[in-house]
């Protein structure tokens, strides 16, 4: 399953490149074309996982929230404030 | 001594059940019978009369005679029945309870498969008619990377209903978790970005109860694929009686609960867990510790109706399987690569435009 998932990543970006290369290699490396390259193959590996994923529904069970017969009955629980903490960042204006 | 088959009362023709209806139906005379109309008539069809005295044995073959099955799988673990309408010899896998005879199409159930310890408690009788089957398959085959050719009609090599065997799992899981957990909150003031978390030590102690938690008790089924086809409606659960089997394949377990305990352990335990953490009321949980003890108050041993496909494709094998009682499908399907490559570019070029524009707003 792993070694699937690599090979249509790979896949997806090989052709990716065949198509960006040219454009990453003529870019005057303003933002917009940054944001292409890497928008690009990254909506490209999506779309052929998700596609992939819809042809392959054969998955392990890991839960059984289906066959649940009762609600949750809690018998005990406590939530203890420990600390806090504050980040401060500075916004940059450009 | 013969193995179980059934015959329509009125007519003494082959009768099957039949899963559209819900009852017993006699092609020949168009008679329809309720099981237990069914039973009543013929005294031999009960469950009950099922004893080792009773029901036919298998014969072992004899080195060399067989070497290969029904479904074309070289087999050295195969026995011998007669069929007790036509006298031929069915050969099957020491795990098969039923299945129909090659030669006069005569349902077989083998009793010996189906009594004592292999005993089932439970069965869902087929609900989805075998004609529903292709038409629901061509549905669910229409995938975005479906090759074109993939025609469902002439890649179906083979379409069998089988009642697969399954464990059914009812306990107790009883769980604690200790997480740490936090809420976050961000502000603005001047040129800074505050960001607060305040931390909990959180404790969540409690148990949840499971029935029926299935677990296929098959090795010759993918595990998978069984667990895939879920769920099914237990409410339609009916007392077994091998009636529902004439007409279909079925296996009997070969994997005992013990050996299937663990697949519906860890299914129980983690779902236990996420119901635990769910409690939890924070923006970020993160569970340090879980501890867990499930008791298995019962297991039942049911038969549960699975349509099963078999195709090849561009000399590649595939296999389907559908729920019998819900009409679920599910496998692997093949994909076009060409395909995949056209809609990976498309999705390429809306996600470069899209990085485009958004870059360019920044």
């Amino acid at each position: 399953m792993f070694r699937k998932v690599l090979r249509t990543a790979g896949f997806a970006l090989i052709s990716m490149n065949t198509v960006l290369g040219p454009t990453v290699a003529f870019a005057d490396s303003s933002d917009s074309v940054v944001g292409a390259c890497i928008g690009a193959p990254i909506a490209g590996i999506i779309t052929g996982a998700v596609l992939v994923s819809m042809s392959r529904t054969k998955h392990h069970a890991t839960k059984a929230d289906k066959y649940i017969n009762s609600d949750l009955d809690m018998m005990r629980q406590y939530d203890n404030y420990l600390r806090t903490t504050t980040d401060k960042r500075k916004i940059s204006n450009d | 001594m013969a193995n179980i088959s059934y015959k329509c009362p009125t007519c003494g023709a082959e009768i099957f059940w039949t899963a559209a209806e819900n009852c017993f139906h006699c092609e020949y005379c168009d008679d329809k019978f309720s099981l237990e109309e069914l039973t009543a008539a013929v005294e031999n069809q009960k469950a009950d009369t099922l004893s080792e005295e009773t029901v036919q044995k298998h014969e072992e073959l004899e080195e060399g005679e067989y070497t290969q099955s029904n479904d074309g799988t070289v087999g050295n673990n195969l026995v011998k029945y007669t069929c007790s309408h036509c006298g031929s010899e069915i050969i099957t896998d020491r795990s098969t309870a039923a299945t129909v005879c090659v030669y006069c199409g005569n349902s077989v159930v083998m009793g010996e498969q189906i009594i004592n310890d292999f005993a089932p408690k439970y069965i869902i009788p087929f609900k989805v008619p075998k004609n529903n089957c292709m038409s629901a398959f061509a549905k669910f085959a229409k995938k975005p990377l479906t090759p074109k050719n993939f025609d469902v009609n002439s890649v179906v090599d083979k379409l069998q209903g089988v009642y697969i065997p399954f464990w059914l799992y009812s306990g107790t899981c009883h769980g604690n978790i200790k997480c740490e957990c936090y809420n976050e909150r961000s502000w603005r003031d001047g040129n800074y970005e505050y960001t607060e978390k305040k931390y909990y030590d959180v404790l969540r102690d409690g148990q949840l109860d499971f029935e029926n938690v299935p677990v296929d008790a098959s090795s010759k089924t993918e595990n998978d694929a069984m667990d895939s086809i879920e769920p099914f409606d237990f409410k339609e659960m009916k007392p077994f009686n091998p009636g529902y089997l004439s007409g279909y394949l079925a296996e009997r377990y070969d994997e005992d609960k013990k050996t299937c305990y663990p697949r519906a352990q860890e299914r129980i335990e983690n779902t236990t867990r996420d119901e635990l953490v769910k409690t939890c009321k924070y923006d970020n949980v993160n569970v340090k510790m879980y501890n867990k003890n499930t008791k298995i108050n019962n297991v039942d041993y049911a038969m549960l109706p699975t349509w099963l496909f078999y195709t090849t494709f561009e000399e590649k094998k595939y296999f389907f399987a559908m729920n019998g009682q819900t009409g679920k499908f599910i496998g692997n399907l093949p994909i076009d690569k060409l395909k995949l490559t056209i809609y990976s570019l498309i999705g390429a070029v809306g996600g470069g435009i899209l990085g485009f524009l958004i870059a360019g707003m920044m």
